[in-house]
């Protein structure tokens, strides 16, 4: 079930009079609510694959419920690696395994040998990454006794597959999220509309930005031999803001939505795009996944606290594996070692940490050496997502190469019914940065109207917004780009 | 939580109402497919021709209906055989009568692509369906083509009859404000030109190096659900013994197209000549020079005019 669609409007509707109005007497029945309606959410797609969260989820309560009774080292690494090897396994096999098979093959054949292996024909679970790493962040953390394991099966279970979350993340840790299934929810008015706002938000950025952008970006880069630099620079910067308005997204829809039942989950954006450096991007995008590679595997490698030389090392890795974590192809691992680069000049300066306030707090405007450094790395990732989105990597370095061609001063050659899609979508673009730009010191951006504005001019604003996205947007209900990962 | 339920609600409702009312005014909202379609409808269901023209935008912008004596041209722009037939079928249901139907579509209107858009955001809001023709259409898709099943949906029905915000906000991106005084002159024109409109598609008044989508195509790939209401429009005309004519609108001279592509048409054509013999099917295709053409796909006045007096002189001496 896909937040920008009807069908969610309604199950949201429906999952709100039976939580607050049906089961609110009980703890344990909205609990059971919440795994059963995941479920639900979940099962639209391919309700097979439900069987793969059920066994992550006893999996992982078995391990935590016999890690606590078990004081020998050996039997406790064996029962943390029973959990990394099953989580990882799911994960090997529905996501990796024709990758690793056809490079394998590819491997040989290269140095003379035919090998034959036929490919799995399966589906790629969607979101079968969030939830992997979620469950395991679980045992982990029992293992290293950071964390009590539950005996409430129910509890884990809705922690393991919380609907709003289950999909696209923000990949949440237990020791944040699963203790909220163990206390009574009570309504709150102010969250509950700062949640409605999130969620208007979340849409404009997925229906407004995201879904015109990807018609748009598809066009350039399925066609990207014949187009000119400037429409291929055109097709690299439109797609730097499709992947921000829809992973951005669908963070503040799953964020709002769970505030609407008492939840609060992490922040996951912190507006990237006005980063001053790579190092500040990485602590501003996609935050719980970052942070999860930081306490899962960077410092358990050492972090930074090493020589030079490890330091690189761990960067490179973490940097590598998180590439491929979203996909398995290597345009993904050169994402991800492109991003390395990027980073470890600042690490090896010391200068990592160097832009953790808020850029231009309580200014208007930036001044133009913020300006230019936002504006250098912001040119930095639009680079970096051509090849996250090209089809491999050959497809990317020619992207790249025709860009730097004297064809990038000239006029786009697109269709000029599609040029104009392009002005409507980058007006609405500029709409999104101004707004952003002036929410930035809070949560999310339309957090701090309900403070700076009068009642009159926030209905006004809200209700341009929703004419916004129902004229202007692409009701096409296209997917979330992150659910393939 | 009262509040809360108070004020989401209230929210809600002001957005239905908002596009409800603009929904209520169809002559802002669309551009000339509006007249298009309505003049059509209030044609089919009041007034009766000899000679009627069915098919899609082509067909509106190429025959000139003035110029044949008891003739009405009823092309709906953008349409498909679905349309085609649920039209002639309520001009039959209206106990009129007619002595044949020249029938033509683009190919991609048989073929290649599906266009449920049509049904959803023209057929649908401006009343050519029914409740019980849609439900047809969504049956017959789910048996016979069950890609198409998957486009639309009962909800479109309840879009379309509540002027849901997703419907009207998709037709408003063609919203002008000059839409409601360029629709009055196409209502004009089509009354005065018996449905036939020109001019509406390009500005050029010349195309020189045009590219169909004909021409871009690779294979003829028949779809099912206009295969059978292609079937449909022509079992219609036979059973009423109304002699049907089925030919393509000329291409333009840049617009050959491949000679693997016509044989998979003809092959269809010649499949269709065989099930109903008594239809007079025509595969030939006719090629007219650039300069005649307002787009790739619609003739100039000059260029309707000519190919109207070729079909006078074919069809209708």
């Amino acid at each position: 079930m896909l937040f920008n669609s009807i069908d969610f409007a309604l199950f949201i509707t429906l999952f709100f009079v039976l939580y607050w109005f049906v089961t609110n007497k009980s703890l344990k029945s909205q609990n059971v609510l919440i795994v059963f309606a995941s479920y639900v959410f979940y099962g639209w797609w391919d309700w097979r694959f439900l069987f793969l969260i059920l066994i992550s989820t006893l999996v992982d309560y078995s391990v935590g419920l016999k890690l606590k009774n078990q004081n020998s080292p050996t039997k406790r690494r064996t029962l943390l690696w029973t959990s990394i090897f099953v989580n990882l396994g799911i994960l090997g096999v529905f996501k990796y395994y024709n990758f690793f098979l056809d490079n394998f093959i590819s491997s040989f054949s290269f140095f003379g040998f035919e090998l034959k292996a036929s490919s799995l024909n399966i589906i790629l679970p969607v979101g079968i990454s969030f939830y992997t790493f979620q469950t395991l962040s679980y045992t982990i953390d029992i293992y290293r006794q950071k964390l009590e394991p539950t005996n409430n099966f129910i509890a884990f279970a809705a922690f393991v597959s919380f609907f709003p979350q289950l999909v696209a993340g923000p990949i949440e840790r237990a020791t944040n999220l699963l203790p909220k299934f163990y206390k009574k929810r009570s309504f709150d008015y102010e969250k509950a509309v700062d949640g409605m706002r999130q969620i208007l938000w979340g849409l404009f950025k997925k229906i407004v930005i995201a879904d015109n952008c990807a018609e748009v970006v598809a066009q350039i880069f399925n066609n990207s031999a014949d187009m000119n630099g400037s429409s291929l620079f055109l097709g690299a910067l439109l797609f730097t803001f499709q992947i921000y308005g829809d992973f951005s997204g669908y963070s503040d829809i799953a964020i709002g939505t769970a505030r609407l039942f008492g939840f609060s989950l992490m922040q996951n954006f912190r507006f990237p795009y006005f980063s001053r450096d790579m190092a500040e991007f990485w602590r501003r995008w996609h935050i719980s996944l970052s942070s999860w590679f930081r306490d899962y595997l960077y410092i358990p490698l050492g972090g930074s606290r090493v020589g030079t030389w490890i330091t690189i090392r761990n960067l490179l890795i973490v940097f590598i594996v998180s590439g491929f974590w979203h996909g398995a192809n290597w345009t993904f691992v050169v994402w991800g070692a492109l991003n390395a680069i990027y980073v470890i000049p600042l690490f090896l300066a010391k200068t990592n940490r160097k832009n953790l306030n808020i850029v231009a707090k309580g200014r208007l405007v930036p001044n133009i050496k913020e300006f230019s450094f936002i504006s250098f790395t912001f040119l930095l990732t639009v680079f970096t997502w051509i090849f996250f989105r090209a089809n491999d990597v050959s497809h990317a370095i020619h992207y790249i190469i025709n860009i730097f061609s004297s064809s990038l001063f000239s006029r786009p050659n697109i269709n000029t019914l599609i040029l104009k899609e392009v002005l409507i979508t980058l007006i609405f673009i500029g709409l999104l940065i101004l707004i952003e730009w002036n929410g930035r010191e809070s949560k999310h951006a339309l957090e701090t109207l309900s403070k700076k504005w009068n009642p009159a001019k926030r209905i006004v604003f809200y209700f341009g917004i929703i004419c916004v996205i129902f004229i202007f947007g692409n009701w096409g209900e296209l997917d979330f780009i992150y659910f393939q990962f | 939580m009262k509040k809360f339920i108070r004020k989401t609600i209230l929210v809600v409702m002001a957005t239905f109402a908002f596009f409800y009312v603009i929904g209520l005014f169809p002559n802002v909202i669309y551009d000339h497919v509006y007249p298009n379609y309505k003049t059509n409808l209030d044609f089919v269901s009041s007034k009766s021709a000899d000679i009627l023209f069915v098919g899609d935008s082509r067909v509106v912008s190429s025959i000139v209906a003035n110029k044949i004596s008891n003739s009405r041209n009823i092309g709906l722009v953008g349409s498909t055989p679905i349309e085609g037939y649920f039209l002639l079928k309520k001009y039959l249901n209206n106990n009129f009568e007619a002595k044949t139907v020249f029938v033509s579509y683009a190919w991609d209107r048989l073929g290649n692509e599906y266009h449920p858009e049509i049904i959803t955001k023209r057929g649908l809001p401006i009343g050519l369906y029914d409740y019980k023709d849609f439900r047809e259409i969504l049956k017959l898709s789910k048996l016979n083509d069950p890609d198409f099943s998957k486009k639309i949906g009962i909800k479109d029905y309840v879009y379309a009859k509540t002027n849901f915000p997703i419907l009207i906000g998709g037709i408003l991106k063609e919203f002008r404000f000059s839409n409601y005084k360029t629709n009055l002159e196409v209502y004009d024109k089509i009354n005065k030109q018996n449905g036939h409109i020109t001019s509406m598609w390009g500005k050029n008044n010349k195309c020189d190096s045009c590219k169909s989508k004909e021409s871009a195509m690779e294979h003829f790939k028949l779809k099912p659900i206009y295969d059978h209401y292609f079937r449909q429009l022509i079992k219609l005309c036979v059973e009423n013994n109304i002699k049907v004519i089925f030919e393509t609108i000329p291409f333009n001279e840049s617009n050959k197209i491949s000679p693997f592509v016509y044989a998979e048409y003809k092959k269809y054509i010649k499949e269709m000549s065989l099930a109903y013999p008594n239809a007079m099917l025509n595969d030939t295709l006719f090629y007219y020079p650039d300069y005649l053409y307002e787009d790739p796909h619609h003739f100039t006045p000059e260029g309707a005019e000519l190919y109207t007096e070729y079909l006078i002189e074919t069809y209708f001496n």
